[in-house]
């Protein structure tokens, strides 16, 4: 497993789309930091000032997805099936856990942009600071809901097996489904991957949800999702 | 680096049993079997459209048969680990993303695989591309990425090497010494099963035919077989047409009159059709040789030219 892993890294650390995604983050992270700190006036709650250190768990899911589909988009996905000695189904795990091991990485990026600069612009705001608790802990929250989200992403991508489709449905979802949902019916949204993942980022407070349970929630979502698209994967025919 | 290969229990390298694919109602391969004997190059040919890829996918495992089955080395392929030491494939396209170097691409597969990383640099010397492996796979020309999905398919120095039209993009030279590194590996023991529309240049390398056209066999068979059943075969003039025809069929031999009025003699050689000639009396005023083409078997097997 570990060689499968290994042959699986060298993948996705060779393509430029790894530096595309760090620097999106980055740039995310920054964004993210001035307009909760800068442009939205009074930070005098904690919540708010952690909503300052909160990652973008999306742009993992993307991470993954696009990685894993474009494997049968470019045909890299057969060759790799070839040579693995395992079943399709073991090499899909090696990718799966190829993308939670590069989101770690990505997410330690962004997570230290985000701490970094937020911090000194925070200790200007009014009412009770961050504590170093707070802050391991909204960190510990994003590492996780970075790397469930990498790999939840990766394990769509093997089921949908097409960049572009993945990332149109994901957006829509994200960006568009899940906001107008969330008005009407908060708690049952905290209960998708992308509410879960909100809460447990930070980026969602306020809610019915707590931060742990919204942790076992994007990690049954990444179970299950993951055990279709290795089941899937042994079944279907490799172009 | 090739060694002789030795297949236990079962003399052909690849078996194929009634062999059936079906993408929805379309029938991509129908009832096909074959063999691919142990230490020799075999010809999978037939026109665009005819099944040979998905033949091919379903021989190294990539797809599942709707009924039948492959085997390699006597197993069934579907309970087969994935070993790049026991069957290398070559399927179109190369399957290297187009933003990775070919060393990074190969590198991936060495590691997957559990290959040492030396045998990257030494697959790229073989296929001649060691001074492009830092270019990214995008860059390449097709007759590049040919040479890298042929890399890729070396890596594991494998028994039996499945390559689906590997002849596509290369110039004359790399024709050429794809024909000897094939033929190497013959005579070294591993077997070698190819596919190709391209009958003439193939055939210079095959030692063995299968012939499919529309999923379905017409044809297998040794190369030799399959050139003398083409035929080579005698064209004559004589003014005493009918005799001779009665002599040819007398001595076993069959004979047809051509367009241009001469007698085309299959079953018999030149110099058998000469004696009889001349024991008889027949005066020829022409005699020669035609050969017909591997394509005009091949066109004649799978139903015409035109299609």
């Amino acid at each position: 497993m570990r060689q499968l892993v290994r042959g699986e890294l060298i993948k996705t650390v060779t393509t430029r789309t790894l530096l595309g995604f760090a620097v999106g983050g980055v740039a995310f992270a920054v964004l993210n930091v001035l307009v909760v700190t800068v442009a939205s006036g009074t930070l005098d709650e904690v919540a708010e000032k952690e909503e300052a250190l909160a990652g973008l768990p999306v742009l993992l899911l993307l991470w993954g997805l696009v990685g894993a589909a474009g494997e049968y988009r470019h045909r890299t996905a057969a060759p790799a099936a070839l040579v693995g000695r395992r079943d399709r189904g073991v090499v899909l795990s090696a990718r799966i856990a190829a993308y939670a091991l590069t989101g770690l990485l990505l997410g330690t990026l962004t997570t230290l942009v985000s701490v970094g600069l937020a911090l000194p612009l925070l200790s200007d705001q009014p009412g009770p600071g961050l504590t170093s608790g707070d802050v391991g802990a909204v960190v510990a929250g994003n590492l996780v809901a970075f790397v469930l989200s990498a790999v939840l992403g990766a394990a769509l991508g093997a089921l949908i097996r097409s960049p572009v489709l993945g990332v149109v449905v994901l957006l829509i979802v994200n960006f568009a489904v899940v906001p107008l949902l969330s008005d009407a019916w908060e708690s049952g949204v905290n209960l998708t991957p992308f509410g879960a993942a909100g809460v447990l980022s930070r980026m969602t407070h306020h809610t019915t949800l707590s931060v742990v349970a919204a942790g076992w929630v994007l990690a049954a979502w990444t179970v299950a999702v993951t055990l279709v698209a290795v089941l899937v994967e042994r079944r279907r025919d490799l172009a | 680096m090739t060694s002789a290969r030795t297949f236990v229990g079962d003399p052909a390298a690849i078996r194929v049993e009634g062999l059936t694919k079906h993408y929805g109602r379309r029938t991509a391969v129908d009832d096909l079997s074959f063999t691919v004997g142990a230490g020799r190059v075999t010809g999978f040919f037939g026109p665009n459209g005819a099944g040979k890829t998905t033949a091919l996918k379903a021989v190294v495992g990539l797809a599942r048969p709707t009924a039948g089955r492959a085997l390699v080395g006597g197993t069934p392929v579907m309970s087969l680990r994935p070993d790049a030491r026991r069957l290398g494939v070559y399927i179109e396209p190369c399957g290297a993303h187009p933003g990775r170097t070919g060393r990074a691409h190969l590198r991936s597969l060495a590691a997957l695989a559990g290959l040492p990383r030396r045998r990257v640099g030494e697959v790229l010397e073989i296929v001649g591309l060691a001074a492009a492996a830092q270019r990214r796979v995008g860059t390449y020309s097709m007759g590049m990425r040919q040479r890298l999905g042929l890399a890729a398919a070396l890596l594991g120095d494998p028994e039996i090497l499945v390559l689906d039209e590997p002849v596509n993009g290369l110039d004359p030279q790399g024709i050429r010494w794809l024909r000897t590194l094939l033929r190497d590996r013959a005579a070294n023991g591993g077997t070698v099963l190819l596919s190709s529309h391209m009958l003439g240049e193939a055939a210079r390398t095959v030692d063995d035919v299968i012939m499919i056209d529309r999923g379905r066999l017409v044809h297998e068979g040794a190369i030799r077989d399959l050139e003398r059943s083409g035929g080579s075969v005698v064209v004559v003039r004589t003014a005493d047409a009918e005799r001779l025809s009665r002599l040819v069929a007398a001595a076993g031999g069959r004979s047809t009159h051509d367009d241009d009025g001469g007698l085309v003699i299959e079953g018999l050689d030149g110099a058998e059709v000469a004696r009889l000639a001349h024991r008889d009396g027949v005066l020829l005023e022409e005699i020669g040789h035609r050969t017909a083409s591997l394509e005009d078997v091949f066109f004649g097997l799978t139903g015409g030219a035109d299609r």
